[in-house]
């Protein structure tokens, strides 16, 4: 019974913020998703679904989903092209003094604000920028390059913010992997590829599944990297609810738009929790 | 299977030296143990044959050919590991099956060859179970499958036996054994337990402080140890100080014997295992030859089959095993002399 009393102490606290923090505003804007205005001063409110049937009967809406599933998958997708490898390295070739260092650089974006790091990313793209002014200086007559505002400058302001999620969980898995696990293997007489496919990309399936959903559902409904490195071609479902909210001040259909991207979100993780429950 | 030989070889780590110029000849289908305290380089050897780590200098050949550029996954080795090193992602037959499928056997011929080396180790109709659904025996023998299963030219063991309770491992010694014979492969196992090392192996090799101290048969090497450190790391030794005395020794703890081979050096050690001296109380002495030295009973532990005794001669204990043949106990505080052969009484020098 006293140890009862000592998990529900420990446990208690998290939970109470957790649902006061989580559960009730989430819940406002459930409510908020079935009116028909925003009930603020003497408007009059009723209950509805229209909103919901909004995004339903626009194609412009679940095209803009679409959209925003396509630039989460891409952008989750280079992540683990770039960070497996990394991470790999990192936790069975680099050691000591170096390691340390290298971790370093990794966690660096974390300790600078996202907006600042957005706003340089515009210094470095936008014409004649530094990349710009790099790349001529170094091959001259190579001419504009276009970047700023485009679909590419979002892909590399986000892989650059979401990069440092897929190495560290990839790192946890891959260093759990028993050292002696990769020389039975080599002993067996496998070479490098067939212990990075069947043993080590396996075992580290985990973290993989761990940072990719860490990187695709925050990107989904990512506002900043759009808008501000994505300019005219930076319309996504996130800008669209954040303009909802801040600039056309429609909650409702923000609310709404907000939940239905939720319940898709949903659905993929349940779509993937027959892999996740195979790792166990 | 081939033979394996190792020329020379040293290694070192930083300033620690691992191995020092260690050369030995591991013939064709033999069980051989390489025995030594942890840190005396028996593992580092073991690796090194594997090709995990590459010698300093000297060189490993294998079926008579140099193997010291050739990578682990093409040396044809079969290895068991401390931890048993399963694949937690497979099943046993995945598992088992691991190196035939690696070397483009697959289908029904490599269900066949898995489910006989299953059957080996006494494991059939295991093959869909996961590692973690298997005891700590039944693991090693699944690592012992899958090591054998491809037919590698030498099986490497790295401490197989130590996570296994005692009379798994007394179990598992048989039966490792047992199924080495039956393969007929070249074994190179590699332990800290002396009695392990004694019951499986053809042959013994001793390390101590990365140098190979000495080499031979199991009855070999405990009769005619060559040094006191071997004659203490395998099996027990009483160590008793003197000075050499023309043909003698002269015991610090009184009295003179005779020993097996003449002292060489003024200062020496003799050693005497316990189950080789007899013990008589003082006043039923009825031996004279041979060498005596006088004590008293400390104390003695009953075994049933046998006794211990720890006999104070001097300022030294002095062990002695007696079989239970006359079920008499020699009482605590009484005086006795203990008897020993001179053949019996090996001189070291004293460093």
């Amino acid at each position: 019974m006293n140890q009862r009393a000592a998990i529900l102490s420990l446990i208690t606290p998290a939970y109470l913020w957790l649902a006061l923090t989580i559960l009730l505003p989430l819940s406002a804007m459930l409510y908020y998703s079935f009116l028909s205005d925003v009930p603020i001063g003497n408007r009059e409110v009723s209950w509805t679904t229209e909103n919901y049937r909004t995004f339903f009967e626009k194609a412009f809406y679940s095209e803009l989903m679409l959209r925003s599933f396509k630039l989460g998958a891409e952008v989750t997708s280079i992540c683990l092209l770039l960070g497996f490898p990394c991470a790999l390295a990192l936790a069975k070739s680099i050691r000591g003094r170096t390691k340390e260092a290298l971790f370093l650089l990794i966690i660096l974006p974390f300790w600078s604000n996202a907006l600042v790091r957005i706003f340089s990313w515009t210094m470095v793209l936008r014409g004649n920028g530094i990349l710009e002014y790099s790349i001529n200086w170094l091959l001259p007559g190579t001419g504009p390059l276009d970047l700023m505002f485009t679909y590419p400058a979002i892909l590399l302001g986000l892989v650059h913010s979401y990069l440092p999620y897929m190495i560290l969980t990839c790192y946890i898995s891959i260093d759990a992997i028993d050292n002696q696990l990769l020389e039975a293997a080599r002993s067996l007489g496998a070479g490098k590829l067939t212990i990075l496919f069947r043993l080590i990309v396996p075992l580290a399936l985990p973290g993989i599944v761990a940072g990719s959903f860490l990187i695709f559902i925050p990107v989904i409904g990512s506002f900043m990297e759009p808008r501000l490195l994505g300019g005219r071609n930076g319309t996504f479902i996130g800008t669209i609810i954040e303009d909802q909210f801040t600039a056309v001040f429609n909650w409702p259909l923000g609310a709404a738009l907000s939940f239905i991207m939720m319940g898709l979100v949903l659905l993929i993780l349940f779509g993937f929790s027959p892999l996740v429950r195979r790792l166990k | 299977m081939a033979n394996v030989s190792v020329l020379n070889l040293s290694k070192n780590f930083g300033t620690t030296t691992a191995l020092d110029r260690v050369s030995f000849q591991f013939e064709d289908g033999k069980f051989f143990a390489l025995l030594g305290p942890s840190g005396s380089g028996k593992t580092t050897l073991l690796r090194m044959i594997a090709g995990f780590e590459s010698p300093d200098q000297g060189s490993i050949h294998i079926g008579g050919k140099v193997v010291d550029h050739i990578p682990v996954e093409k040396r044809d080795i079969g290895m068991v590991f401390q931890n048993y090193a399963l694949f937690p992602n497979m099943n046993v037959q995945a598992n088992v099956g691991f190196g035939l499928r690696v070397r483009g056997i697959s289908g029904s011929e490599m269900k066949r060859l898995v489910a006989e080396a299953l059957e080996l180790v006494r494991l059939s109709g295991f093959d869909n179970r996961q590692p973690d659904q298997l005891s700590g025996g039944q693991r090693q023998r699944v690592a012992l499958a899958r090591a054998i299963v491809t037919k590698p030219r030498v099986l490497l063991l790295d401490e197989p036996l130590s996570a296994l309770d005692r009379t798994l491992r007394l179990e598992m010694e048989i039966e490792l054994k047992r199924i080495q014979r039956d393969v007929g492969i070249t074994t190179i196992f590699v332990t800290h337990d002396q009695e392990e090392a004694l019951t499986m192996s053809d042959q013994i090799g001793i390390l101590n402080e990365g140098q190979l101290v000495q080499h031979g048969s199991p009855v070999d090497i405990y009769e005619n140890p060559q040094s006191v450190f071997v004659a203490r790391f395998l099996g027990e030794a009483n160590l008793l100080r003197g000075q050499a005395d023309g043909k003698n020794v002269k015991l610090e703890i009184g009295g003179t014997v005779k020993t097996l081979s003449k002292p060489a050096y003024p200062q020496v050690i003799c050693s005497i295992r316990p189950e080789k001296i007899s013990i008589q109380k003082e006043q039923e002495v009825h031996r004279s030859n041979g060498n005596r030295v006088a004590g008293r009973v400390n104390e003695h532990i009953f075994n049933g089959t046998s006794l211990t005794y720890l006999v104070q001669c001097g300022n030294l204990v002095v062990k002695v095993f007696v079989q239970n043949l006359s079920g008499e106990v020699i009482p605590p505080n009484s005086s006795v002399h203990l008897f020993f052969r001179p053949e019996d009484t090996l001189v070291f020098p004293d460093a």
